[in-house]
């Protein structure tokens, strides 16, 4: 019964009380991976139902990952090594020379949001960052985002240099210049053109 | 002409102090060490990049910028006024994407960007050759602003935008411009033959490719616009007013440094803020918070005696249809009425600025022309109040076969490009055509039809071998 009121505070964007909930949880011994994937993580998975059938918007999308990014806090030290990266790891930025970042900040939340342990690298990062950071901590997925035709030519250099350094990190692009044929003709593992699109691609490589 | 306006005289008071207040306690942050120090020599405190704008300062120096000043065309006669009581229409600016009905979305070309020109040059209502109408992705990336150049210098004689992206692309402009004229770079200052677009980075932000396109352009006294396209709910506050304050700090903090860099430098007051589509998270352009941040852009801007910029043919569909049509109407009537002085992205605009359109630019082009006509409006002078000839015709009477009809008819109707107003019967026997499959029949015939301003010889091979100087044959 409690799990499912967790799961009803995030779904009803309340940070306070999933965070007053997850901890009564856990002083309660309620076993930690059913918190996190029944009361959180499966909240989210019905927000990202919700929002991409149009009847839950960005903001509130964004106000339920807030209330479980704060449920998760709780848990987080609580979870072992493999509940810690069990959707995935993510290393996700803007590539060199853009500073765009409100799409490349809706993909991260969404992707917490639903369960995968994201590094945000921020804006204007160099394709050396990305390689370092997927390779110091075992990457799965790294995500690439640009907003400028300009800077599109940095995706190709940055999945050479994944390829290069020998990661078995996938590499996926997004933004609203880029394309799939972009993503074939540089290689790059997957494309989306929206942020829940790149949820369920980053789900489906995992698979 | 009076203007549609939203703000009481205490409003617009009331937002200039706000923008003031966050000039002088939150500031703005400038990533780009010239243009700190020029602002710290005027009295800014500058803490990092984080600049403190005197109230005082910002007052004397926006009141520099001239309220009022000409664009010299390649040809005279098509010479354009930025301020006073005229608009002027520029189309699309910065579509990575192009499409029309035969061939689709598509990556665009030079050749696209030339079409581009040609069209803009034959029409009666664009008044500026568009900038990064369609870029050019064929060309390698160093070269494009350049072929750009080239082809809005030789394919139309109308005045036309300049090269944004940094420094480099500035100079470039400038100097190709001065070949152009065969002149020196100070008498273009005189003709100020280009204007070109530079932006804040939202919120309160400016980055140093912009700041160095920003004073490149000043120094020379190239026009410029000080643009902010802030997002409601997104880069700025959900409220269309907090978005307001947003976008006009940081217009006001771009236009100070341009003043302080070159006294009187001619400027325009740029706001093309908008809203989220909040369903996705996206810039939406087709929206009526577009409409109610143009009229109040150009309202503020007329506050401060600078010519504005806002408005557009400004669409989020995917093709030239209802949507596109009523979208762009509803942004071109905003700006037309509320009266703005230079409104960009006039011809082409689909998807939010992803895409420029063929078909979508000639239905603008109609819309640009119905508007000019709307600004044009009425003056009740007595003879045209006619009553002399409404009391000769008398009641029962008629006005066809009238001398004043024949002799007035042309010049007092609009004379419409392509909507189709011709009888049911006929319409059908013409082929039924819905107006973007018209608007594919008409922009292929305007460039079969089109005749290209020649430049003289001499001028055509300096720009050429300035641009195979610089990046080879």
């Amino acid at each position: 019964m409690a799990i499912q009121d967790i799961f009803n505070a995030v779904m009803a964007f309340d940070e306070d009380k999933v965070k007053q909930l997850t901890q009564a949880e856990v002083a309660a011994g309620t076993e930690i991976g059913a918190i996190l994937n029944q009361g959180l993580i499966g909240a989210m998975d019905t927000v990202g139902e919700k929002f991409s059938a149009g009847d839950l918007f960005v903001p509130e999308m964004l106000m339920a990952a807030q209330a479980m990014k704060a449920g998760l806090a709780i848990l987080k030290p609580l979870l072992s090594a493999g509940q810690a990266q069990a959707r995935g790891r993510v290393v996700i930025g803007t590539v060199k020379g853009d500073l765009h970042d409100i799409g490349k900040n809706l993909v991260s939340m969404m992707m917490e949001g639903a369960g995968f342990d994201v590094i945000d690298l921020g804006v204007d990062v160099a394709s050396e960052k990305f390689v370092q950071v997927a390779t110091e901590k075992k990457a799965d997925v790294i995500a690439l985002s640009a907003l400028l035709t300009t800077t599109m030519p940095a995706m190709q250099t940055t999945v050479t240099a994944v390829k290069e350094a020998g990661l078995a990190s996938r590499t996926i692009i997004g933004g609203a210049p880029v394309t799939q044929g972009f993503a074939d003709q540089i290689g790059a593992d997957g494309y989306s053109p929206d942020a829940p699109g790149a949820v369920k691609l980053v789900k489906k490589l995992m698979a | 002409m009076r203007y549609f306006e939203y703000f009481s005289e205490q409003e617009v008071r009331r937002i200039h102090e706000t923008c003031l207040r966050l000039l002088e306690t939150v500031g703005v942050d400038f990533s780009f060490e010239p243009a700190l120090e020029v602002l710290k020599k005027a009295g800014c405190k500058v803490e990092g990049q984080r600049v403190f704008f005197p109230p005082t300062l910002v007052e004397a120096q926006v009141a520099k910028a001239p309220a009022q000043y000409t664009l010299q065309a390649r040809n005279p006669e098509k010479s354009v006024v930025i301020g006073g009581e005229h608009i002027a229409f520029i189309p699309c600016y910065g579509p990575p994407f192009v499409t029309d009905l035969d061939r689709g979305r598509r990556a665009s070309t030079l050749e696209d960007y030339i079409n581009f020109v040609k069209l803009g040059h034959a029409s009666r209502s664009l008044d500026i050759t568009g900038g990064m109408m369609a870029e050019p992705n064929d060309v390698p990336h160093e070269r494009r602003n350049a072929e750009m150049m080239y082809a809005s210098m030789r394919y139309s004689d109308k005045p036309f935008m300049g090269g944004a992206i940094g420094a480099e692309a500035a100079r470039e402009t400038i100097e190709m411009t001065a070949i152009l004229f065969g002149c020196s770079e100070a008498a273009l200052a005189e003709k100020r033959p280009i204007i070109s677009i530079l932006c804040a980075r939202t919120p309160l932000a400016y980055d140093d490719r912009m700041l160095g396109a920003i004073m490149e352009y000043a120094k020379a006294g190239m026009p410029q616009l000080i643009s902010s396209l802030s997002i409601a709910g997104a880069t700025a506050p959900v409220t269309m007013e907090g978005t307001l304050v947003v976008q006009n700090t940081e217009v006001l903090a771009g236009i100070v440094l341009t003043q302080l860099i070159r006294e009187g430098t001619p400027v325009v007051f740029a706001g093309s803020s908008s809203c989220s589509a909040m369903r996705y998270g996206t810039l939406s352009i087709g929206a009526p918070e577009m409409a109610v941040n143009t009229a109040a852009t150009a309202q503020m801007a007329r506050f401060y005696g600078i010519p504005s910029r806002g408005g557009g043919a400004l669409s989020d569909a995917k093709l030239p249809d209802a949507q596109a049509g009523f979208e762009a109407m509803m942004s071109q009537l905003m700006a037309t009425l509320s009266g703005v002085h230079f409104v960009l992205h006039s011809a082409g605009i689909l998807e939010g600025y992803m895409v420029s359109s063929y078909e979508k630019f000639v239905l603008d082009d109609e819309i640009c022309g119905m508007c000019k006509r709307i600004k044009r409006g009425e003056r009740a002078d007595e003879d045209r109040l006619a009553f002399e000839l409404i009391r000769q015709v008398g009641p029962g009477g008629e006005y066809l076969t009238q001398k004043h009809t024949f002799q007035n008819f042309r010049k007092e109707i609009y004379a419409n490009l392509l909507e189709e107003k011709d009888s049911y019967a006929n319409w059908q026997q013409k082929g039924a055509l819905s107006i973007d499959r018209r608007a594919n029949q008409k922009w292929k015939e305007i460039l079969k039809a089109y005749q290209e301003p020649q430049l003289p010889a001499e001028t055509d091979k300096a720009l050429r071998r300035y641009i195979e100087r610089k990046y080879g044959a």
